[in-house]
């Protein structure tokens, strides 16, 4: 069977799970334990191993999603899922202390897949007044990687069609990447 | 809301295109300036561009694409002023987006230059903005490399005239790299697979019926 | 709000206290620890080997895995889990009816059954001493 791997990383609290959620065609298997950091952000659990759905493409095709715990002391999870996977979703959460910082952080430690043109970036809760807008992710980003084009969009991750399009655009972006490679050259 | 002032001077009347090429040269123009656009028989679309943002009393669905006259005015307005509307209002993006998409009849836009290339400097935030697969296509495309638009068509087995909407449009959003350089390394000298078709693009959006 | 366990003055004492019961019965305990269910350290034995808050965050995944294997399989809840290496044993388990995990390394030279007997006695015994009639 063929498989494509695709991560949701990103800040604690940011949707990775309910993306999952809203994206899977089998229940997600969580792996959620009660939160002690309340005071961090106030959730009852958080994962802390990882998420795992499934998008069927054919009896022979699967996507699998694996979402990775936010916080940076499981980040030997994210080292064995990110070698496995093809494609990232990047989600932040707009009211985040200094959202865009950590945006810039996960894209630094999943260096490897951003380089490959594998990373769509949603910024969730963009609904709460005072966020940075699209924008200045945009900008951040750009000024840090200028030969990249990371697609940052707005999304609710309980949205059914925002968070498909999130994840057509990843695979469009790859393979769009790949495409150009294909020919011959390097993308400039 | 600021109401909008009477004015003596007879206003400019204009279909889209040259509603985009009014809106882009107020947009080359540091002043700030409030615009009003009046597709006859609407109501007038507010631009504040200091906010990059618009007000309409309809939703964007109702936009006559096919608008024979557009009333177009601008009133200068001092930076510190409150905004024309309560904000946030609607993003510029969307409405620059459609006005773009719907300019020029297909043909490249009046301040394009043969021979240019171009290259998205950021995506358009597509979750709030209609638009097409093959939109996605083609914005994925020029996120990659400088194209011309013959070679954006080309590479993503699309129409010319739909690379050209699109290159119109955000280039009147102001999100694209324009050079005049010659073909780089990643121009496409044949058609690229269709991957909308044959690539997992195609085959998940068959699967999910997009 | 209550205080998390690993910020818990009481729970921390109380917990020093069974791992150092824990290395008295058996002197193949080579390294245990006491941990919250989403990864942060109560207290460990001191050990050379580890870095005891990475490894609190790698016993967390674990349990949360073997707990969500035991879930998809239908087959009850996880009761511990083993990794048996060239070098010892890694038993873990659940403290019962805390949101606590007992995290022990095992030598070699060690029976599979008596590390693990050991480690069950002193993850009751946690327990009691965290249940209300105790405190």
């Amino acid at each position: 069977m063929a498989e494509h791997v695709i991560l949701f990383a990103g800040p604690m609290g940011a949707g990775k799970t309910t993306a999952i959620q809203t994206l899977s065609e089998i229940p997600v298997v969580l792996t959620e334990a009660k939160n002690t950091e309340r005071d961090v952000v106030d959730k009852a659990t958080t994962t802390v191993a990882l998420d795992y759905g499934e998008i069927m493409v054919s009896d022979e095709e699967k996507v699998r999603l694996y979402g990775v715990p936010g916080q940076r002391r499981f980040d030997f999870m994210w080292d064995i899922l990110k070698e496995r996977a093809v494609g990232m979703i990047l989600l932040v959460n707009n009211d985040a202390p200094d959202p865009i910082a950590l945006a810039l952080e996960f894209l630094e430690e999943f260096s490897e897949l951003n380089r490959r043109g594998g990373v769509v970036m949603g910024i969730s809760r963009s609904d709460v007044a005072g966020g940075p807008s699209v924008d200045a992710y945009s900008s951040a980003i750009r000024a840090t990687y200028p030969d990249l084009v990371v697609p940052v969009f707005t999304v609710d991750t309980r949205n059914t069609s925002q968070m498909r399009l999130a994840l057509m655009t990843l695979i469009m972006n790859i393979e769009a990447r790949s495409a150009l490679s294909l020919n011959g050259s390097t993308a400039a | 809301m600021t109401i909008w002032p009477e004015r003596d001077s007879r206003p400019s009347t204009s279909g889209w295109t040259e509603a985009a090429i009014a809106v882009r040269s107020i947009m080359q123009i540091e002043a700030p300036l409030l615009l009003s656009l009046q597709p006859v028989g609407f109501e007038p679309i507010y631009v504040d561009f200091r906010h990059h943002a618009f007000e309409w009393s309809r939703p964007l669905a109702d936009f006559p694409t096919t608008a024979a006259q557009v009333h177009v005015e601008t009133e200068p307005v001092p930076a510190n002023a409150p905004p024309l509307f309560e904000l946030p209002a609607q993003s510029l993006d969307n409405l620059l987006w459609t006005i773009g998409l719907n300019a020029f009849d297909g043909a490249p836009a009046s301040w394009l230059a043969p021979g240019d290339r171009y290259r998205l400097r950021r995506w358009p935030n597509f979750t709030e903005m209609d638009h097409t697969v093959e939109h996605l296509q083609l914005t994925a495309m020029l996120g990659q490399a400088h194209l011309s638009i013959e070679e954006l068509a080309s590479s993503s087995q699309a129409h010319y005239v739909s690379a050209t909407r699109i290159i119109n449009a955000f280039s009147l959003m102001n999100i694209l790299h324009i050079t005049d350089a010659p073909a780089g390394p990643a121009a496409p000298s044949a058609p690229a697979p269709a991957t909308t078709v044959t690539g997992l693009f195609g085959r998940l959006r068959k699967r999910l019926g997009l | 709000m209550s205080i998390p366990a690993h910020k818990d003055q009481a729970i921390i004492d109380n917990a020093a206290m069974v791992l150092n019961e824990m290395r008295a019965l058996c002197k193949s305990l080579v390294y245990a620890a006491l941990l919250t269910d989403d990864g942060f350290e109560v207290v460990s034995l001191p050990s050379y080997q580890t870095d005891g808050s990475r490894m609190a965050s790698m016993a967390s995944s674990m349990q949360a895995l073997s707990d969500a294997v035991a879930r998809e399989l239908k087959m009850g809840s996880s009761e511990y889990i083993i990794i048996a290496t060239q070098s010892g044993y890694v038993l873990q388990l659940r403290v019962p009816s805390q949101t606590l995990v007992l995290s022990a390394l095992f030598g070699d030279d060690e029976t599979l059954g008596k590390a693990l007997s050991i480690s069950r006695l002193s993850a009751q015994k946690m327990s009691a001493l965290m249940s209300p009639a105790a405190v």
